[in-house]
């Protein structure tokens, strides 16, 4: 009942114009980026980052989510219609997907992407709203040992799941958490590493670091693949409404994606893509077990379950990211990194307290991520064709567009044009990570957490009195990094697991190498 | 790639040897230094291990390096007016720059000096219609 009245009290929150048309312009962004190949959240989410500092905390978190969510929706267009992964997270919905664009069901299986989408988010923000509370109350016991367990759990756990070498992974680790030490230093109040340079005394900001490794190289790897032309197929909006046949055997999957897109989207890496891979060889281990019923299309020739799942699958999993960045304070995905920044920069610190210090934010935060839910299922089966057209924006007028805006966000953010020149350089470095394989997720996440995890080192070693095993007196702590650890191992149970996966179709974008 | 990570080795060093400047404390009362020092090492460790493996003639990751060789002048058309714009936006403002931008359509897309021209008045128009109107972000102004 709890829940309910709080959830209520948010609604009426944020029904008014400025959180709504937060809302509408998140979700229309989103879809749009979702929709374009290679432009996956966390790079839209970058640029727009600044924008959301002159609304009020609830409008510009509600904004960047509602592209989060968006860009998950929009993913599978690009897939399903082209065989090129929108981004990473959609891989797999290219396999069935562009298999039944071939067969002539493009229609439905948009239709079925969007509806599957809504049927997963919906699970999603319920988990999350329900979970919270137990949660915020279970976290509230952590200390410094526990928060210094999450944090690493977060790194190295992101180190196991992610696409590079354990070691690539930690030298991204590294630089992020250097770059996060310029500055002034919280608990001493005294600049540190700022090498004579006044400019770097308040510290690297971090719409530069998000924009800069995401946006800006983003835009060079655009423009380095240059411009393909594309047969686009056209989808009416008749072709839209799904068979009786085809919504029945989406239902399951749908649903069976959902959850396992949430549970997985609470832990590090990038799980949206993890999702994907793992509703997809479920359903198709279901499928060959059903294949002499009738009506059901084979997986391979256009599979209604091999889209369902999958899509719903994403899209649960960004909502389970939302869980550890709101209620314990640790970002585990770039996109959840950013909603972090944003919130930051409005003095708002999320972690345990967030649901009780700041409830009006958190509950207007659910009741926006319904409407936004909505919204998007609305924008997104309706207008489906307009979101088809952005296919058809030329290249060059697009990077045009994501330069001027990433610029412009960065000399806002403090009327100085040494942030832009930062920018580039940080643009620079991006492209050249990509180039070399270092997961430039890694550094974003590291350079997020850093504060919390030196504030964890501290406290640890004070609690301890100096000895750094009183660690492991703790059992939370423990547990934790026992569970890192599997994970960090993980890759090795992942190989046996997914031995039999999916090879990913068409060009995969670059943001594969890393998810999110 | 081995040039990437003796870069790579020369930042970490540098930032390593600042650290140690920084006052480090002890474990009872970690100083300022006491972090980033700790980061500094990890830093100049994956580093030394990441040139190491490459010297003992390990194969390079797969995905990584050069698919294709990239257009240095299509890379150029986006790095120069993003340096020109700090550079120059004091003395010839957001405008002009914005539309020094807008041009790089004329190599990006083989466009026309005339197409070309008119996505530089959108864009540097656009941009300040955009954010200075609308938004009422102050764009910088230039002399002119």
């Amino acid at each position: 009942m709890d829940i309910l009245t709080n959830l209520l009290q948010g609604f009426a929150n944020i029904l008014s114009l400025g959180p709504l048309t937060a809302i509408l312009v998140g979700a229309i962004v989103g879809s749009l980026v979702g929709a374009l190949p290679g432009l996956g959240p966390g790079p839209a989410m970058a640029v727009l980052l600044p924008i959301t500092f002159g609304m009020d905390p609830t409008s510009g978190v509600l904004m960047l989510a509602g592209i989060y969510f968006g860009a998950m929706y929009g993913n599978s267009t690009a897939s399903i219609l082209l065989n090129v992964p929108g981004d990473a997270a959609s891989v797999v919905t290219a396999i069935e997907g562009h298999a039944m664009t071939k067969r002539g069901r493009a229609g439905a299986a948009l239709a079925l992407a969007a509806i599957g989408s809504f049927v997963a988010s919906t699970i999603a923000v319920g988990a999350l709203m329900v979970t919270a509370v137990p949660m915020s109350r279970l976290a509230l016991q952590f200390s410094g040992p526990e928060f210094l367990g999450i944090a690493l759990f977060a790194l190295i756990g992101f180190a196991g799941l992610a696409g590079s070498t354990f070691l690539k992974t930690m030298m991204a680790v590294a630089f992020g958490l250097a770059l996060a030490t310029i500055g002034f230093h919280e608990m001493t109040g005294q600049p540190r590493l700022t090498f004579g340079q006044f400019h770097l005394v308040q510290g690297v900001q971090l719409p530069v670091v998000a924009v800069g490794l995401f946006g800006v190289a983003e835009v060079m790897l655009l423009v380095e693949r240059g411009g393909q032309k594309s047969n686009l197929p056209a989808v009416r909006l008749r072709d839209l409404p799904p068979t009786k046949n085809e919504l029945r055997h989406s239902g399951a999957p749908m649903v069976r994606g959902g959850v396992l897109g949430f549970i997985l989207g609470v832990i590090p890496g990038p799980t949206a893509v993890t999702a994907t891979y793992a509703s997809y060889s479920l359903e198709e281990r279901l499928s060959r077990r059903r294949r002499h019923q009738e009506g059901r299309t084979p997986f391979g020739r256009g599979a209604v379950e091999g889209v369902a799942g999958p899509e719903a699958a994403n899209n649960a999993a960004a909502g389970g990211a939302m869980v550890p960045t709101l209620l314990l304070g640790i970002p585990f995905t770039a996109p959840t990194a950013i909603l972090m920044g944003s919130l930051i920069i409005h003095g708002i610190i999320p972690g345990p307290n967030l649901i009780t210090a700041e409830a009006d934010l958190f509950w207007g935060l659910i009741a926006g991520l319904y409407i936004a839910i909505v919204v998007l299922l609305i924008l997104n089966l309706p207008l489906i064709s307009v979101f088809t057209a952005v296919l058809r924006i030329p290249r060059d007028i697009l990077v045009v567009a994501i330069m001027a805006t990433a610029i412009i966000g960065a000399y806002t953010l403090r009327n100085s044009l040494l942030d832009v020149f930062s920018l580039l350089i940080m643009g620079v470095v991006g492209y050249a990570m990509v180039k070399l394989d270092l997961p430039r997720t890694a550094t974003l996440l590291a350079f997020v957490i850093a504060p919390i995890l030196e504030r964890a080192v501290f406290q640890t070693l004070r609690l301890g009195g100096g000895d750094p095993r009183f660690l492991f007196t703790r059992p939370i702590a423990v547990g934790i990094l026992i569970v890192t650890a599997l994970v960090a191992l993980a890759p090795l149970f992942q190989r046996l697991l997914f031995r039999r996966s999916p090879a990913p179709a068409g060009g995969a974008p670059s943001d594969a190498r890393e998810g999110d | 790639m081995l040039i990437a990570y003796l870069v790579v080795l020369c930042v970490a060093t540098v930032y390593l040897i600042a650290t140690l400047q920084l006052p480090w404390g002890s474990l009872q009362h970690p100083g300022p230094g006491f972090f980033p020092s700790l980061v500094g090492a990890l830093f100049l460790g994956t580093a030394l291990t990441a040139i190491v493996q490459r010297l003992r003639g390990r194969r390079p990751h797969r995905r990584e390096g050069l698919s294709q060789p990239p257009d240095p002048r299509r890379i150029l058309a986006v790095v120069v007016p993003m340096i020109a714009y700090p550079a120059l936006v004091d003395v010839l403002g957001h405008i002009v720059m914005a539309g020094l931008l807008g041009m790089s359509v004329r190599i990006l897309g083989a466009r026309t000096w005339l197409q070309s021209l008119l996505v530089a008045v959108g864009c540097g128009l656009g941009t300040y219609l955009l954010f200075e109107v609308l938004l009422g972000v102050r764009l910088p102004r230039g002399l002119l």
